[in-house]
């Protein structure tokens, strides 16, 4: 029952962390092609 | 009932500095944001003093011009993002595991890291006002060339803006993974509570948003250190380009500060109205429309500049569309309070000046939304009051809605009530008394960001600085409330508002260290709100 428990708990750390790099990255992507957009126009 | 979250024996806890900065709970990180907040609207509060001083009668008086403007830069850059953002977030941070019964936010750590960025984030900002050259002093946009000037403090803004865009974001990414990861089996989105929903949509506009802040502000620092020309004509840049850029962020921020706002309303008006929010998927969609169209609007904001008249009628009637979800919204919180059984709270009656004066704050924002009539009012003190409207009396007032509203559940005290409605009543005369007038001063053609000013201006200018000062004073009442109320009163019940609905009442006052350590089984009238 606990370990059942703690693979859940694991899991839902694990979903949470990939859900978050995916928006961190998203964010970065946003930056970067915000710069990269500009640096090639100018 | 309030024992479904929580068990006493496991309610432990750390102590002493440790317990705040390495905090890891949602509860503290929330108290942390919110206390920090305060306290930056009291550094932003003592410049917006001086500019009131400064603005008393013509001439000038205490300050010089460029100190003068460093006022005006700085108090608009700390209310910003150091009162009106962090306590948004901070209520979040408190109330949204709560109100999707989650133990906690789904990164605790990255949580932690996100608050004690701030304070980093503001002691250089802050520090920027002793160095040579002063601190920043070409208004919060900080449009080239004028930022360029800046002396020893520009790479200190800008790395205090970064930090403080790494800051929201993490923020905002964490708010997203718990709403949608951690809410309580059973609890389907369109059954959150409105609030919640304000700040995920919030949380979208940040993570699309706060980057095009970093883009342009570094730019902005290989413009003046690295020899690149984005912003210089000389170098065949644009500095128009910059505005464009700067409002595709500064616009989402407006919402960025108001849409939490709105979250706040629609929680409170339906507990003192004891009746259901009128129309709730309308408020979602309708929420989601403002922040779609936030992207949509920006060049409203610089009409002046010489765009195509293409251009312009685009961007006129696009801001035009944001009145009518604004509209929305509106009529749902008058329907909501239509016919109930109402009660005026200090919540409440902050929560009602909050629709009044947004309001009023939003028609300006029609007015100025106008093409042709911008011309008139673009830089103008119509402008000032504009968004005075909208963010004192809107965000902030329905800031303070929030901590009345949810002070019992955080502290587990009734705060004073007579003492509240005081500071209500204090707040609500002195910010008109203080705004209103700059209305006029606007429509007279008094510019904003000077230190000094014609004599036909000097009527509207000390009635407005007298209403400054007694908004300012009136805010330590405030302190003296929080504190009074966080020293003891009246104990509060686990539902402190006899309206009150939604899972956050359904756990002990004060909220227990720990909560919802095992999902909590829904009921129906769990999800009422």
């Amino acid at each position: 029952m606990v370990e059942k428990k703690d693979n859940t708990e694991e899991q839902l750390r694990k979903k949470n962390k990939q859900l978050a790099l995916v928006l961190g990255l998203v964010a970065c992507l946003f930056y970067g092609l915000f710069v990269f957009m500009h640096t090639i126009n100018g | 009932m309030s024992t479904l979250a929580h068990d006493d024996h496991h309610d432990h806890k750390p102590t002493g500095l440790k317990r705040w900065f390495f905090s890891t709970n949602h509860k503290d990180i929330g108290t942390l944001y919110l206390i920090f907040a305060l306290i930056m609207f009291f550094v932003g509060g003592a410049m917006a003093m001086i500019i009131r001083a400064e603005l008393f009668q013509p001439g000038l008086q205490f300050v010089d011009p460029q100190f003068y403007n460093s006022m005006v830069t700085v108090h608009a850059l700390v209310m910003i993002f150091g009162a009106v953002m962090p306590a948004g977030v901070g209520l979040a941070n408190w109330m949204i595991p709560l109100m999707v019964g989650a133990p906690d936010m789904a990164l605790p750590r990255m949580n932690n890291m996100s608050f004690w960025i701030l304070p980093f984030a503001f002691a250089l900002l802050l520090s920027t006002l002793f160095m040579e050259g002063g601190g920043p002093a070409g208004g919060w946009t900080m449009y080239p060339p004028l930022v360029l000037q800046l002396g020893n403090g520009f790479p200190y803004l800008i790395f205090a803006v970064h930090f403080l865009g790494i800051s929201s974001i993490m923020g905002a990414i964490n708010i997203i993974a718990t709403v949608f990861n951690m809410r309580a089996p059973g609890m389907t989105l369109m059954q959150m509570p409105l609030f919640v929903w304000t700040w995920i949509i919030t949380s979208f506009l940040l993570i699309a948003s706060m980057p095009v802040l970093a883009g342009a502000v570094t730019m902005l620092l290989t413009d003046k250190y690295f020899g690149t020309s984005f912003f210089d004509a000389a170098g065949g840049g644009d500095p128009v380009l910059f505005q464009h850029i700067f409002w595709f962020f500064g616009h989402p921020e407006v919402y960025i500060l108001a849409l939490p706002a709105f979250g706040i309303v629609s929680q409170i008006i339906p507990t003192f109205s004891r009746k259901p929010l009128f129309g709730y998927a309308s408020m979602v969609y309708a929420t989601a429309s403002i922040a779609i169209l936030s992207f949509f609007v920006w060049a409203h904001h610089m009409f002046t500049v010489g765009l195509p008249i293409k251009g312009e009628l685009f961007f006129m009637y696009a801001t035009m569309l944001i009145a009518v979800p604004t509209g929305v919204k509106v009529f749902n919180w008058m329907a909501t309070m239509w016919r109930g059984s109402m009660t005026f709270e200090t919540p409440m009656l902050f929560a009602i000046a909050f629709v009044i004066l947004f309001t009023i704050g939003g028609f300006s924002g029609l007015m100025l939304g106008i093409t042709p009539v911008d011309f008139q009012y673009h830089d103008t003190y119509f402008v000032v009051a504009h968004f005075h409207y909208v963010l004192l009396t809107g965000a902030i007032f329905a800031l303070m809605g929030a901590a009345y509203y949810w002070l019992p559940k955080w502290t587990g005290n009734m705060y004073d009530e007579r003492l509240g409605k005081i500071h209500f009543w204090l707040s609500l005369i002195s910010s008109n008394v203080l705004f209103f007038p700059q209305h006029f001063l606007g429509l007279a053609g008094m510019p904003r960001r000077i230190p000094d000013y014609s004599i036909q201006f000097a009527d509207f200018n000390m009635i407005s600085s007298v209403g400054g000062f007694a908004y300012g004073i009136s805010q330590l009442l405030f302190i003296y409330i929080v504190i009074k109320c966080v020293m003891g009163g009246k104990k509060a019940k686990a539902v402190s508002w006899e309206g009150a609905k939604g899972l956050e009442w359904h756990v002990p006052s004060p909220a227990p260290f720990h909560t919802f350590e095992t999902p909590p089984k829904l009921t129906k009238q769990m999800l009422e709100h």
